[in-house]
C-alpha cells in the first residue's frame, strides 16, 4: 500500500485539467492578439474555449469565497479544482483578495459578453495557466521521487 | 529560449519515434498485445502533439510561448510515464508477470469490473502499488516479486484496483460524502469563531487537505476492496498494521506529512462498516474483536484529535456512499460470489485462505503450497 495510487490519481486529474485550461487559453489568446493561427480557429472552438474558461473561473471564485452567490445559478455541475491549485491561487493573492475576486468577476463578464479582454484579464489568464502548470509539474515530480527514478 | 525550446521539442519527438520503432519490433505473448498496441498508440499521439506544436503558425510567438512550453511539458510527462512505467514492463515481460496478468484479468472479471486488463509487473520494490491513469489500459500495477507463491498478501492487489476504480468513478463513490465533509468543516470552523475550541483553524485546513488529497482515496480503495473480498481484506489490513508496528491512531495530530495514510484505527473502522452494510455480522464481530484485543495489548492511547479527524458519522457516510457506488457501477459484492466447477473464484479463495490460516496455521502452509499450484494451473488454461 504505497502512495503511488494517490500520487498518480492526483497527477492524472491535474494534468488533464492543466492541459484543458492551457489549450483554451491558447485559443483565446490567438484570437485576442490576432495571430496567424487565428484563421484556423472555428467559431465553435472559440465559443467552447470561452465557455470552458468561464466555468473554471466561476468555480474558482466559489472555491475561494463560498459566500459569493453571484454565479450560483450558473454552476450546473461543480468542476473539481485541485485543492493545491486553489491554495496556490489564494496565497498568491492573499494581500489583495478583494481586488483579485473583482478581477475574476471582470474576466468572467468579458468572456461571457464576448468582449475584448483587458490587459488585466490576460494577466490573470496567464497567471492561472502558470499556477496550474506549476502544480501539475510539482505533482509529477512528487510521484517520480516516490518511485526513486 | 527561442532556439532551445524548438530543440527540446524536436528531441522529444525523436525519442517518441525511436520508442515506437522499438515497440513495433518487440514480440510479446498474445495476451499483452492490446497493452503493447495501446502504448504504441499513446506514443504516436504524443508525437502528433509535438508535431502540432512545431507546425503551429504561431510557434514561438512571445504572447504564446509560456502556453506552448506548458504544452510541451505535458507531452514530456506523458512520454516519461511510457518510458519509465510501461516500457520496462513490456520489454522485460516475464513468466511471473504472465501469471499476475492472468490473475488480474480473472480478478477483474470476477468482481465484474469491465476494463481491458492493465499492465502488471511482478518486480515491485515498494510492495503493492498502482500507477492509476484515467485510461485503464495505461494504468500499471506493481506487485512483490515473490507473491506468486503466497496467498495472504493478495487482497492488497484489490486495494490497488480500488484506487483505479475510484479514479474512474469518483463521483459515484464520494459525491454525497464530499458534501457532508464540506458541511462538517464549515460547521467546525464556525464553531471556532464563537466558542473556545482546543484546535486552531490551521488544524481544519490541514484536515481538509489530507482528506481531499489522500485520505478519501485510501479509505475508498479499502472499502472497494472489502466490498469485493469481504473480511479477507480486513485481516490483511490488520496484518500490515501489526507488521509495521504503527501507532493505530497515527496520524491524528495533523501536523504531519501531507501524504500520510489515514490511521489504522480509521481504516479498520471503514472496513468494518462495509462488512456491516453487507450484513456480514459474524465476520464483523470476529474482526472487531481481534482488532480491539490488538489495541488493548499494545496500549495505544487515543488522542483527543482522533475523533475530530475521522468522525464516526463521516466514516459511515463514506462507507454508505462507496457501497452505493459499487452497487451502482455493477461491481459484484463478496456476498454474491459463488464457486463454479473447474474455475477458481479468487475472492472466495482468498477468504478461504484467511479462514484456514485462523483455524490451523500449520495446515494452512501446506494447503497454500498446493493451492498456489492449482491456481497457476487453472489460470494458465484461461486464454
Amino acid at each position: 500500500m504505497s502512495n503511488l495510487g494517490v500520487f498518480s490519481h492526483r497527477y492524472s486529474s491535474m494534468s488533464d485539467l492543466s492541459r484543458e485550461i492551457n489549450d483554451a487559453a491558447i485559443v483565446i489568446k490567438k484570437a485576442h492578439y490576432n495571430l496567424a493561427g487565428k484563421k484556423d480557429i472555428s467559431p465553435t472552438q472559440l465559443a467552447d474555449s470561452r465557455k470552458y474558461l468561464i466555468d473554471i473561473f466561476i468555480n474558482l471564485v466559489k472555491n475561494i469565497q463560498p459566500e459569493i452567490h453571484d454565479f450560483d445559478s450558473e454552476i450546473k455541475k461543480p468542476i473539481q479544482l485541485p485543492i493545491s491549485f486553489i491554495d496556490h491561487v489564494k496565497n498568491s493573492n492573499k494581500s489583495e483578495m478583494t481586488y483579485f475576486i473583482e478581477d475574476l468577476k471582470k474576466i468572467i463578464n468579458h468572456l461571457k459578453k464576448d468582449q475584448n479582454l483587458s490587459l488585466q484579464d490576460l494577466k490573470i489568464l496567464d497567471k492561472m495557466c502558470s499556477i496550474m502548470d506549476e502544480e501539475t509539474s510539482a505533482s509529477f515530480r512528487k510521484f517520480w521521487r516516490k518511485r526513486s527514478i | 529560449m527561442n532556439s532551445f525550446f524548438p530543440s527540446l521539442v524536436l528531441e522529444l519527438h525523436n525519442r517518441c519515434e525511436k520508442i515506437i520503432t522499438l515497440l513495433e519490433q518487440h514480440e510479446l505473448p498474445v495476451e499483452i498485445e492490446p497493452n503493447l498496441k495501446n502504448t504504441i498508440k499513446k506514443t504516436i499521439s504524443i508525437k502528433s502533439n509535438l508535431e502540432s506544436i512545431l507546425a503551429d503558425p504561431d510557434f514561438g510567438a512571445p504572447e504564446l510561448l509560456i502556453n506552448q512550453i506548458n504544452r510541451y511539458k505535458r507531452c514530456y510527462e506523458s512520454y516519461s510515464v511510457i518510458e519509465k512505467i510501461q516500457l520496462p514492463i513490456l520489454l522485460r515481460y516475464s513468466e511471473k508477470d504472465h501469471f499476475f496478468h492472468s490473475f488480474l484479468k480473472q480478478s477483474l472479471a470476477q468482481i465484474n469490473y469491465k476494463i481491458e486488463t492493465p499492465l502488471i509487473s511482478a518486480a515491485s520494490t515498494n510492495y503493492y502499488e498502482v500507477f492509476a491513469d484515467k485510461n485503464p489500459v495505461f494504468s500499471s500495477f506493481f506487485v512483490p516479486v515473490v507473491d506468486d507463491i503466497f496467498l495472504l498478501n493478495l487482497p492488497d492487489l484489490f486495494h490497488e484496483i480500488g484506487h483505479l476504480i475510484f479514479l474512474h468513478k469518483e463521483n459515484e463513490m464520494s459525491y454525497e460524502f464530499a458534501i457532508k465533509f464540506n458541511d462538517y468543516l464549515s460547521s467546525e470552523k464556525n464553531r471556532l469563531k464563537i466558542q473556545t475550541r482546543p484546535f486552531e483553524p490551521k488544524f481544519y485546513d490541514n484536515l481538509e487537505e489530507l482528506w481531499k488529497d489522500s485520505w478519501v482515496k485510501e479509505h475508498t480503495a479499502n472499502m472497494i476492496a472489502t466490498y469485493c473480498l469481504g473480511p479477507s481484506f480486513g485481516w490483511q489490513c490488520l496484518r500490515i498494521c501489526v507488521n509495521t508496528g504503527e501507532d493505530v491512531y497515527f496520524p491524528s495530530k495533523i501536523i504531519t506529512q501531507p501524504d500520510d495514510h489515514p490511521s489504522f484505527e480509521s481504516q479498520i473502522q471503514g472496513i468494518l462498516e462495509i462488512l456491516r452494510i453487507m450484513g456480514m455480522k459474524s465476520e464483523f464481530s470476529t474482526l472487531n474483536e481481534k482488532w480491539n484485543q490488538y489495541k488493548m495489548f499494545c496500549h495505544f492511547d487515543k488522542p483527543t484529535e482522533h475523533d475530530h479527524c475521522y468522525p464516526e458519522y463521516l466514516m459511515k457516510s463514506l462507507a454508505e456512499n462507496v457501497f452505493q457506488g459499487c452497487t451502482k457501477i455493477g461491481l459484484k459484492p463478496f456476498v454474491s460470489q459463488n464457486h463454479i466447477k473447474g474455475l477458481i473464484n479468487i475472492p472466495l479463495t482468498l477468504d478461504h485462505s484467511w479462514n484456514l490460516f485462523h483455524i490451523d496455521p500449520k495446515k494452512f502452509l501446506i494447503w497454500e503450497e498446493s493451492e498456489v499450484k492449482n491456481l497457476k494451473a487453472t489460470l494458465s488454461k484461461i486464454p
